[in-house]
């Protein structure tokens, strides 16, 4: 290639490129500009917004005047009001934004952002209703949507909802593909509390259930008597982390048949079961158990024996003279985690035992 | 001028020109690629998150916990400061374990002081092999606070100390002076919660130096005054928003930060964690786990979060950014010769075909190929074989291709997760980067190619660090704990 045909094809290539630099730079300066511009001016409208907000979901008799004020507002100022409210305020005032919303037509909007075809709008829909604590067919139906960011929303917000059908909706949803859903539909069923326990109990006795760690994570949350059937059922499971998920609810909710599951899944193969167990006994306080945990104090297993030891401090005088002892034993595993868990200062055991 | 032999002009240069040509075609062509990729995903990212509630994986009862390895060296001016800011992140259940790493100044005093710090009988579950382990104290204040004293071995031995005691389901490694957003971990947890194959996650490191710092959190964020911190703003934003978000496309990155990462304890462990002897050690433990799951057989995922900040005080002069820069080359180098089986190789899938060669032939090769393009420029133009003309054009494409780079890399983040709220300090970060050519850039491959050299000939040493501090003078000293931000890996 010759050397003025380079000077002219390089000439020309300067030439996009210093267009390009500066076009990207006024748009960086227009952006910035605008930015900060739109947010001033966001923060303008908000900040006597808020108070007009306040106001009306305070105010057993709204004025009619501040209505017409946020209704005045630009329709995005309006939702990212109802979204900073619908997360902060709670009992009589949530009816309050409720009805606002339906007055002031945000709730119309949401609906049926719901059913567009784009996943962000159908996303903002679904935050929107949450926040405004509003039941309809169009939010229930996302809780099928095929976006994961979608569903995650609508499951949290079926937390506040703890009729059969959300719930029945909810511990389906423990096997969704996604984990992040899974992870929220576990939050939620904990979040619904007991009226969850009897679906939940369901489907631990099912025999084709998938996801029985998750589900037995939460049944632990719950705490309630209706899991302990299942929870004893499957201390027996083939697969280890489900054994050590069973085992840590019949900690939490205790009983002599749970003392002597506990007591057999202390000598479980699998060191993550042997763990849950040993724990499980200092949570339901069974001091009758002291000595096989005391035996535990010279497991293999670096964590069984951590567990024993802060099992048998939390049982109290019984627990911890046997630690005294064990401080003696001939077993140095056994004499170091003892010595340790004494060590440790209350206020680092009861975080470590809670 | 100099005579050359006829052969050199007709078989010499124009293989040698060509070379360097498509050398440049293939970097412009990886950088194309890599910015597409990012701003895919960055957008992807924003919509998703934009607007998206914490507070419920704060405070769920079912959230990963979280333990942050907070290694220190010679930290007496700021470690109350560090810890304490960390100890307040939001995320409920953490755990803060800090591992004096045989300090000869007061940072023990300091945190025993600072923390009501009472020893425990010292037991650890050896998993990874370590110095031996002095002292292990708990807080009466702060029970989520755990301090470990041990022999001095450098930052990969206080990691592995430190993943030996950790109890988190997920591991947060920062440097003992990184400042972390308040709000930074529950966004680097979520790609965990998003998918059981995440097995580490990348934060954004960003420039503190010039911002107002106070009890360990940025406070205004401003564009730093002195040029060297200046031009590594640019810099930052351009390795992290382009180089390593594009990654997130392209196979998973291969880089997460020293200076702020999170990472899957157990899989850490059963890769045996921090390898002592290198100084890329960042780099290496993430091919480590990544080599791990691909000969296992497993989906992983390796991501960057740009909307996890953490905040860091870059060099300010040339002598210690110099260190630096090499020590990251080096680094680069020695992981690469580590792994070097796995370039190229199609088990090792993407990373094998696509991330590893790109590390090689663009990463580690760069500054070698810029240097000679540069003897070879200046020889030609000696020899009356380029145009002065020409060669002055070529310089002008290529500073103004850096120039878009640089911008664009800006333009991204203000339309991202914006964080300078005065348009002078765009202006500056913009003007830094349109002056990184004059001067910096040659600099930077100097200290590259000199990396490259000490790797040839055996080098592992750190160098000496100097840090002003947020708060007080610090200095960390060779074989410190205390490090930059691992390899950044400026694209050029």
């Amino acid at each position: 290639m010759n050397d003025s045909l380079l000077l002219t094809l390089g000439l020309r290539v300067l030439a996009v490129e210093t267009a390009m630099a500066t076009a990207l730079v006024l748009l960086v300066m227009f952006a910035a500009s605008a930015g900060e511009w739109w947010r001033r001016r966001r923060l303008r409208q908000l900040s006597t917004a808020r108070d007009v907000m306040a106001r009306l979901l305070t105010s057993e008799t709204p004025a009619h005047a501040d209505e017409t004020v946020l209704r005045a507002l630009p329709v995005g100022v309006q939702e990212a009001l109802v979204l900073e409210f619908g997360r902060a305020v709670r009992g009589v005032s949530v009816e309050r934004l409720s009805t606002l919303g339906q007055r002031l037509g945000i709730t119309a909007r949401a609906e049926a952002r719901c059913a567009s075809r784009f996943w962000w709008s159908r996303l903002q829909g679904a935050r929107l209703l949450g926040a405004l604590d509003h039941d309809c067919a169009a939010l229930r139906a996302r809780l099928n949507d095929p976006h994961p960011t979608v569903r995650v929303e609508v499951l949290h917000w079926a937390a506040g909802r703890a009729d059969g059908h959300v719930i029945d909706a909810l511990v389906a949803r423990l096997v969704d593909p996604e984990r992040l859903c899974r992870f929220t539909v576990r939050d939620s069923l904990l979040r619904v509390g007991q009226p969850a326990a009897g679906a939940l109990a369901q489907f631990l006795a099912r025999d084709d259930s998938t996801a029985l760690a998750d589900a037995l994570q939460v049944a632990r949350g719950l705490a309630q008597p209706e899991l302990v059937a299942p929870a004893i059922r499957l201390c027996g499971h083939p697969e280890a982390m489900v054994r050590a998920r069973a085992v840590s609810v019949l900690g939490a909710l205790g009983g002599d048949d749970a003392a002597s599951v506990l007591l057999e899944r202390l000598q479980d193969d699998d060191a993550s079961v042997r763990e849950a167990a040993a724990r499980a006994i200092g949570e339901i306080g069974h001091w009758g158990l002291a000595s096989a945990l005391a035996d535990q104090l010279g497991d293999v297993s670096f964590p069984v024996r951590r567990e024993s030891a802060i099992s048998l401090r939390r049982l109290g005088s019984v627990g911890v003279l046997v630690l005294r002892r064990a401080k003696q034993s001939s077993n140095p595993f056994a004499a170091d985690m003892a010595t340790q868990v004494l060590d440790l200062p209350d206020s680092v055991f009861h975080r470590i035992a809670a | 001028m100099i005579s050359v032999p006829s052969f050199v002009y007709s078989m010499i240069f124009p293989v040698f020109d060509r070379a360097i040509f498509a050398y440049f075609v293939l970097l412009l062509l990886s950088y194309g690629i890599l910015v597409a990729a990012a701003l895919w995903e960055l957008i992807g990212h924003v919509l998703r998150v934009r607007g998206e509630s914490r507070q419920w994986v704060l405070g769920s009862a079912v959230s990963p916990s979280i333990s942050i390895l907070a290694p220190a060296y010679n930290e007496e001016a700021t470690i109350a400061e560090s810890v304490t800011a960390l100890l307040a992140l939001h995320y409920a259940n953490l755990e803060v374990v800090v591992i004096n790493d045989g300090s000869p100044d007061r940072t023990l005093e300091v945190l025993r002081d600072r923390f009501a710090l009472v020893p425990v009988h010292t037991i650890v579950w050896r998993r990874l092999d370590t110095k031996p382990v002095r002292r292990l104290y708990r807080s009466k204040t702060h029970p989520n606070l755990v301090v470990v004293d041990k022999v001095n071995g450098g930052k990969a031995d206080a990691l592995n100390v430190g993943l030996n005691l950790a109890t988190g389901d997920l591991v947060c490694v920062i440097d003992a002076d990184t400042i972390v957003d308040a709000d930074a971990l529950p966004r680097l947890a979520r790609p965990f919660l998003a998918d059981a194959a995440t097995i580490a996650t990348g934060g954004m490191i960003r420039v503190a130096n010039g911002s107002q710092v106070a009890g360990g959190r940025v406070l205004e964020v401003k564009a730093p005054r002195n040029p060297l911190a200046g031009m590594q703003v640019s810099e930052y934003l351009r390795a992290f928003l382009f180089g390593r978000l594009g990654w997130n496309e392209l196979g998973g990155t291969l880089i997460i930060s020293g200076a702020f990462g999170l990472f899957h304890r157990e899989a850490m462990i059963a890769c045996g964690g921090y390898t002592h002897d290198t100084v890329g050690e960042d780099m290496e433990l993430v091919l480590k786990l990544r080599r791990r799951a691909y000969e296992a057989g497993q989906r992983h995922r390796v991501l960057f979060v740009p909307d996890a900040v953490a905040w860091t005080e870059v060099p300010e002069t040339v002598a210690v950014l110099g260190r630096q820069r090499d020590r990251w080359h080096r680094g680069l180098a020695d992981v690469l010769w580590r792994h070097r089986r796995l370039i190229g190789n199609p088990k090792y899938g993407a990373m094998g075909l696509v991330g590893l060669p790109y590390f090689l032939i663009v990463e580690l090769l760069a500054p070698v190929t810029e240097l000679l393009g540069w003897v070879a420029l200046a020889v030609w133009v000696l020899m009356g074989a380029l145009n002065a003309k020409v060669a002055l054009l070529f310089f002008a494409i290529a500073y103004g291709l850096n120039a878009i780079h640089g911008t664009l890399a800006v333009l991204a983040d203000e339309l991202s997760f914006p964080r300078y709220r005065r348009t002078r300090d765009r202006l500056m970060v913009i003007g830094w980067s349109m002056l990184e050519t004059f001067g910096y850039r040659q600099l930077t491959v100097l200290w590259r190619v000199r990396g490259l050299w000490k790797f040839l000939r055996g080098r592992t040493d750190w160098g000496k660090m100097e840090r002003r501090g947020f708060a007080a003078p610090t200095v960390v000293a060779p074989g410190a704990t205390s490090s930059p931000p691992g390899p950044t890996r400026a694209p050029a």
